[in-house]
């Protein structure tokens, strides 16, 4: 029994020992990384050597720059400060469609809070767009992602995806499939729109 | 990461499917370790199952009451099937005192149990470190080492393997124990803590700290050396139980 105790003590000491050689060192964030491809600070201590830039939550959100419906580019980068919902979307998608109503209810309730919904359009062209904002009267931000390259920086598999970022630039939350709820919205935005 | 798998036509939430995977075969390994201890199969099988359906039930009620004023607006969409709106504070009790409650009324209360549970509990654990690899929410920090994956353009710890090749080594060694004393319950749960300690200790993704050290490690060690202490003071008890 006694040697049990010595070795749980020696137990003890080393997963300490490990713990203290092992805790994690302030560092910056991604040096090396082009300013264009990450929205956030640049130099903001986090844990670890770097907060990557990556489709995930507790990541910065990819940057993209996209063509609107009115021909003018829309990019990610430009709405620092804001908290953006980024929403893959396409007219033929039914439960795409079926989550754009809660999402203009949450735009039209949360914009002076600093909420913008930025429906990003998966390879569908502008015209099928634009008679599908006519005939629903959506005043979402809609953008054209003609090549499907946000798409891919955003790891998106299926629609809908959406993205929940906060005003520093990081992804809050990723929802994958939908259609997201009223309630299901509300319930991610409401601690963003409160920072 | 990848949050997505595909599987012919179809296509799957990694998460969920890999997590709803290791369930099923923990409640295989479960079912098949019951009469190995002594106990009603049955009973050990349907007590997961229930538990694992309530705990299911108790998250979205959680969910649904910390963001009460979202959704008493609408209070049909907590019937609404999505993963996202779950609360691990609420579940994880509500599942584990349900199990507690089932098996006492069913009378299998005991260490038996907790020795029966013990494997499939690390299969279990193994499947969440892979749901983690998957949805990209725990990664590793940077190394040169030769065996780094490549985790957004740099070169990590791929912890997840860490953990897993870890807990199924634990598993495999715990595997012969069939004396229902708790030593193998007890030895998994330290054992499992003892690999948290280790590969918590090459996680970058934000975690609590305590005066500078992970709050996760220091919890995980001190669980693994209370286990360890039990452990030694019941096999003190039941001399000659060296043997498993």
């Amino acid at each position: 029994m006694k040697a049990i105790r010595i070795l749980i003590a020696l137990a003890a000491v080393l997963g300490l020992a490990w713990i203290f050689i092992s805790r994690p060192q302030p560092a910056t964030v991604q040096q090396g990384a082009p300013a264009a491809q990450a929205i956030g600070p640049q130099n903001v201590p986090v844990l670890g050597p770097s907060r990557p830039t990556a489709p995930r939550a507790g990541a910065f959100a990819p940057n993209f720059a996209l063509k609107t419906l009115d021909g003018k580019t829309l990019s990610l980068s430009d709405l620092k400060g804001k908290v953006v919902i980024v929403n893959f979307w396409a007219t033929w998608c039914p439960p795409c469609r079926a989550e754009m109503p809660a999402l203009q209810a949450a735009q039209a309730e949360h914009e002076a809070q600093g909420l913008v919904v930025v429906g990003v359009n998966q390879l569908e062209d502008v015209s099928l767009v634009k008679a599908f904002q006519q005939a629903s009267d959506y005043s979402l931000n809609f953008v054209l992602d003609s090549d499907g390259k946000t798409a891919r920086a955003y790891n998106v598999a299926g629609l809908p995806t959406s993205f929940f970022i906060n005003r520093e630039g990081v992804i809050e939350h990723a929802e994958y499939g939908g259609a997201m709820t009223r309630a299901l919205i509300e319930s991610k935005l409401a601690p963003m729109l409160s920072q | 990461m990848q949050p997505f798998i595909s599987i012919g036509p179809f296509t799957v939430q990694a998460q969920p499917f890999v997590i709803l995977a290791g369930f099923v075969l923990a409640s295989i390994i479960a079912n098949k370790r019951a009469g190995r201890f002594g106990l009603n199969a049955d009973f050990v099988g349907n007590m997961v199952f229930y538990a694992a359906l309530v705990g299911l039930a108790a998250a979205r009620l959680g969910y649904v009451l910390l963001n009460l004023s979202a959704y008493a607006r609408e209070p049909l969409s907590a019937f609404a099937p999505s993963v996202s709106a779950l609360s691990s504070f609420t579940g994880i009790p509500a599942a584990l005192g349900f199990g507690v409650w089932y098996a006492r009324r069913k009378r299998i209360f005991g260490w038996a149990l907790a020795d029966a549970l013990a494997i499939p509990a690390l299969v279990f654990a193994a499947a969440l470190a892979l749901g983690t690899w998957f949805d990209g929410s725990v990664f590793g920090t940077a190394t040169p080492l030769p065996w780094a994956a490549n985790v957004w353009g740099e070169m990590r710890h791929p912890m997840q393997v860490y953990e897993i090749v870890l807990t199924f080594a634990l598993a495999l060694a715990l595997w012969r124990a069939k004396k229902p004393s708790g030593q193998a319950a007890l030895l998994a749960l330290a054992g499992y803590a003892f690999i948290r300690v280790f590969v918590d200790g090459f996680r970058a993704d934000d975690v609590s700290l305590v005066l500078g050290l992970r709050a996760t490690q220091l919890l995980f060690l001190a669980l693994g050396i209370g286990a360890l202490w039990v452990w030694a003071e019941r096999r003190a008890k039941t001399q000659g139980g060296a043997s498993l």
